[in-house]
Parts: C-alpha cells; sequence; structure tokens
C-alpha cells in the first residue's frame, strides 16, 4: 500500500513498483526479486559493498565539511571509491582495498554539489607531494572582489581559507586528523600562500587533505557569526595519496591521536571472503 | 519406547524402530537412526569431525560474552551461541587443518566502534594488564560503556571472562590469575557495550611472556 505525505509524494509499494522520495524528486522503481547470480556478478557487487563500506568511512571522518548541506554525495563518493578500486595496478579484485588503488580519482571531489569550490574561488590551489610524504599547497595571490564570491549582503562578509590533513588507515582501522591552516581574506588582494604540511603520517596511510572555504558576519564591535547557508559552503578534496610503507617506524606509534573508523567493516569482509587475506 | 503427543498424526518423542522423534524449541523432529560404521575414517574426515568440538570447547567457555556483545536473533529460533558457533566455525576456523585461527574470532558486533588503541602487557607471571583510551573521539561513544574482556590460555584451554567489571572511564584494568602462570601466550579480546546495549565490534589482542628481544637471546646466544 503507497500512501501520500504531506508533500504531496507517494511513498509505499504498489504492485510490483516501490514509490519513494529522492532528493525532493518521485521516483517510481520496481520491486527486487531474488536473481541467480554469477561469479563475476557476486565480486562486483562485494566490491561495491567494499567500496560503499569505505566511503562511509572517510565521510564519516569528514562529516564537518558536508552534514546536511548535500545528500547525493554518498553516491558521488561511492562512485570515487569504486574508480580509485578499479584503477589498481596491481591487486586483483576481492583481494584488494583503498590501500591497493589509485587514488588520484578521489582528488577533486566536491563535498557540496550545491557550492563547488571552483565556482565559488576562481584561483585553483596547486597541490604537490614531496619526498612521497610531504603535501605542499599553493594558492596564488588574487583579488578577492573578483575572484571570491560572497553572498549578497548589507554586512560586512569575511571569509576564512581553511586546509585540513587527514591519514587513513583501514588495515589498522584508525584515522588521523592532523590540525589544520587557515588564513582569513581580509584585504581586497590578496597575497596568496605556500605551505607545507611536514607532519610526519603512519606509514602505509591513505593521506587526505581538504579545502574549504568559511564565510562569516562581522559585527561593528568585532564579534563573528558563522554563515552557515548551503549556496555558501564549499569544501573539496584537493589531494589524496599514499604513504609508503616503513618497516622501521610502525603504526602503533601513533597510537595516542587514534581516531576509531566508525562502521568500517571492510577487513571482515574480506576476510571472510578469503581467509588469505591478512589483515 | 516412544511417546505421541497431540492426536494419532502428532508429534512423537522417543525411539520407533529405525527413527527418533524430538523436540527443539517448539520445533519437532524426526530423524533417523545414525548408522554404525567399522572403516577407519580418512584424515579429511578426522578434521572435519574435529572442527566442531575444537570452536564449541571454546565458545562455551566463554558464552557470557557472547550474550552480552551478540545481537540476539529475533525472527530465528537459534540463540546466540549457535548464531556464534555458526559465524564462527565458517570464518574463524583454518581451511587446511581445522584449528582455530585466534585472531579471526568474533565475539560481538555491532555500530560502536572498534576499540582498536587497546593494548595488553604481562606485568608479573600472573598478572595482565590490558590499556585503552579513555577519552570520547566518537558520537556514539560515553564514559559507561561497558568493557567485557576475554583472556584465553590456550595451554590449559581455558578463558577468564570478565563482564561489566571495568567501565570507559577507567582507561585500564588489572587482571590476576593463577592461570596464566603457566602461559607463554594469551589471546585477548576486548569489546564495549554502551548503556543502550548497543556493542562494538571485537578487538583482538596478542600477548607473550617473553619480548621477542629476550626470545632471540634465548635462541641464539
Amino acid at each position: 500500500m503507497a500512501i501520500q505525505d504531506k508533500d504531496g509524494f507517494w511513498r509505499g509499494k504498489k504492485g510490483d513498483s516501490i514509490l519513494r522520495r529522492v532528493n525532493n524528486q518521485q521516483v517510481l522503481s520496481q520491486a527486487p526479486k531474488s536473481q541467480k547470480q554469477t561469479g563475476p556478478s557476486i565480486a562486483s557487487s562485494s566490491e561495491f559493498g567494499l567500496a560503499s563500506n569505505t566511503a562511509r568511512a572517510i565521510r564519516m571522518a569528514l562529516a564537518t565539511y558536508h552534514v546536511g548541506l548535500d545528500g547525493s554525495l554518498n553516491n558521488r563518493f561511492n562512485g570515487a571509491v569504486i574508480a580509485a578500486l578499479c584503477q589498481s595496478p596491481e591487486a586483483e579484485s576481492g583481494r584488494r582495498d583503498i590501500h591497493d588503488a589509485e587514488p588520484s580519482p578521489l582528488a577533486g571531489l566536491q563535498f557540496n554539489r550545491h557550492a563547488p569550490l571552483n565556482k565559488l574561488l576562481k584561483v585553483r590551489p596547486q597541490v604537490s607531494i614531496l619526498d612521497n610524504d610531504m603535501l605542499n599547497v599553493t594558492l596564488p595571490g588574487f583579488h578577492a572582489r573578483k575572484e571570491l564570491s560572497y553572498p549578497k549582503s548589507g554586512f560586512h562578509i569575511g571569509c576564512i581559507v581553511r586546509i585540513t590533513q587527514y591519514a587513513f588507515d583501514f588495515r589498522n582501522e584508525f584515522y588521523i586528523q592532523l590540525g589544520f591552516r587557515e588564513v582569513e581574506i581580509t584585504q581586497p588582494q590578496f597575497d596568496g600562500f605556500d605551505w607545507n604540511f611536514d607532519e610526519r603520517l603512519p606509514p602505509g596511510s591513505l593521506a587526505i587533505a581538504c579545502m574549504s572555504l568559511h564565510y562569516y558576519i562581522q559585527g561593528a564591535a568585532g564579534e563573528q557569526k558563522a554563515l552557515n547557508i548551503r549556496e555558501f559552503s564549499p569544501a573539496e578534496l584537493i589531494a589524496a595519496y599514499h604513504i609508503p610503507p616503513d618497516p622501521s617506524h610502525a603504526a602503533t606509534e601513533y597510537r595516542d591521536n587514534y581516531l576509531p573508523l566508525d562502521g568500517y567493516r571492510g577487513n571482515e569482509m574480506l576476510r571472510n571472503k578469503d581467509p588469505r587475506w591478512a589483515w | 519406547m516412544a511417546i505421541l503427543k497431540g492426536g494419532p498424526n502428532g508429534p512423537f518423542r522417543g525411539k520407533v524402530g529405525s527413527v527418533v522423534g524430538s523436540n527443539w524449541r517448539d520445533v519437532d523432529y524426526i530423524k533417523g537412526l545414525t548408522l554404525v560404521k567399522n572403516r577407519k575414517p580418512s584424515e579429511a574426515q578426522i578434521i572435519q569431525r574435529q572442527r566442531f568440538p575444537n570452536i564449541t570447547t571454546f565458545l562455551y567457555q566463554v558464552q557470557d560474552a557472547l550474550n552480552k556483545g551478540w545481537d540476539k536473533p529475533r525472527k530465528t529460533r537459534t540463540t546466540v551461541t549457535n548464531d556464534a558457533v555458526s559465524y564462527n566455525s565458517r570464518h574463524a576456523l583454518h581451511p587446511g587443518c581445522g584449528g582455530i585461527m585466534f585472531q579471526r574470532i568474533k565475539l560481538s558486533d555491532g555500530a560502536l566502534p572498534k576499540p582498536s588503541d587497546s593494548t595488553v602487557t604481562w606485568l608479573s607471571p600472573d598478572t595482565i594488564r590490558i590499556d585503552w583510551n579513555p577519552v570520547i573521539r566518537s558520537f556514539s561513544t560515553c564514559p559507561e560503556d561497558e568493557a567485557t574482556i576475554v583472556i584465553f590460555c590456550p595451554k590449559s584451554w581455558t578463558a577468564l571472562v570478565l563482564v561489566g567489571q571495568y567501565l570507559r572511564r577507567d582507561g585500564k584494568a588489572e587482571i590476576m590469575s593463577s592461570l596464566l602462570e603457566e602461559e607463554d601466550i594469551c589471546h585477548a579480546y576486548i569489546f564495549f557495550t554502551s548503556p543502550k546495549g548497543i556493542s562494538s565490534p571485537t578487538f583482538y589482542m596478542k600477548v607473550c611472556t617473553k619480548t621477542p628481544s629476550e626470545k632471540e637471546v634465548e635462541e641464539f646466544g
């Protein structure tokens, strides 16, 4: 039985079709049936399960950038992780996780499709990895009123550029948040920056850097209030790269800063499928 | 002799001819008598027959932990231990020799984050210390989460199960037992359960009496 909710959308099952609401749109889909799957389709579906679980763990860690802004990020993130896994250079399907994958499809992922960073800020950051583990981010100087979009308002609105770095170790099931650096754009002519993130990262981990803009209203007495508008809360994953494994430094040295990966089941999934999986 | 219940077509309990009637959790069963075979089992058969007692003798000792950490099945008639035996015999037994792979044992499951920052150290011959981070670092955790600790001694094949004696805010547990004195290696498991009854997956830790360097000195002089 399908019912009509207060906004006029139909929800529920009617015959062999399901009515639901996705992204403020009415969707009519076929009810699933049990099907016999072939070997390759089982392999492909279990890899999708792994990618979706991995993407969820990363999304939970980066929750401050996207919660309540964009519901379709889940699908885009899943797609990026699937693409990364498929471009894995060596490991075969069913025996690989994100640490075997090629991380380049993750870079450039927009967290908020209502406010892509490349549309609000016309200048692009240049990212490079030095000595395999040091991140360098350079943002060239720009004219704030020409190259950066501001919300229309009669008040004084300021903007902060922030870059945050994370390291994920899915095999040992933890992640580390390595502080952030930010700069306030106060003058009409912004000079840009050249930052080196030289913190030591756990060997064998996947490092991720996010760039975000944070707008705020400034009062006459200098007080500030964050401007939490969907159209002006951009964030982008600007870099994703692997830290090479180093036998002389164990991942347990970073144990004091461990943060738990909420809901990650990838190791269990891979191990249950193939007992040779080592982690 | 079997006893008939519920009329001429009803279930029965007991042995009639070559069949046995029985009842398990309101389900009536009828089974054939076992066939007595005199020939010697093959090696593969011996391994296969050893798999079930291997896992059950281990899991029956840690039933308190299973009852705390494993979600109770709602739709089926199976118990928590049935489910745990089923899962662990599929995934935690060595495919070749049928021995237990202790690092793959699962005693609990749930949405709380896995306590992967826990460590275990051997303080004295009869004391083991387990540390974990008492700081709250996730939305779903709280200081009142109960820790369940299982220490398994493979030499004596016995388990120490501590349910609800320590909370997350304690940050450590010192466990003293005479059982530990004879052991070289112990397998320790830890998981947390929130006041609402939601558990975390099990985290496995292995502890040896001797550090790797001591072992090397002993072996190579």
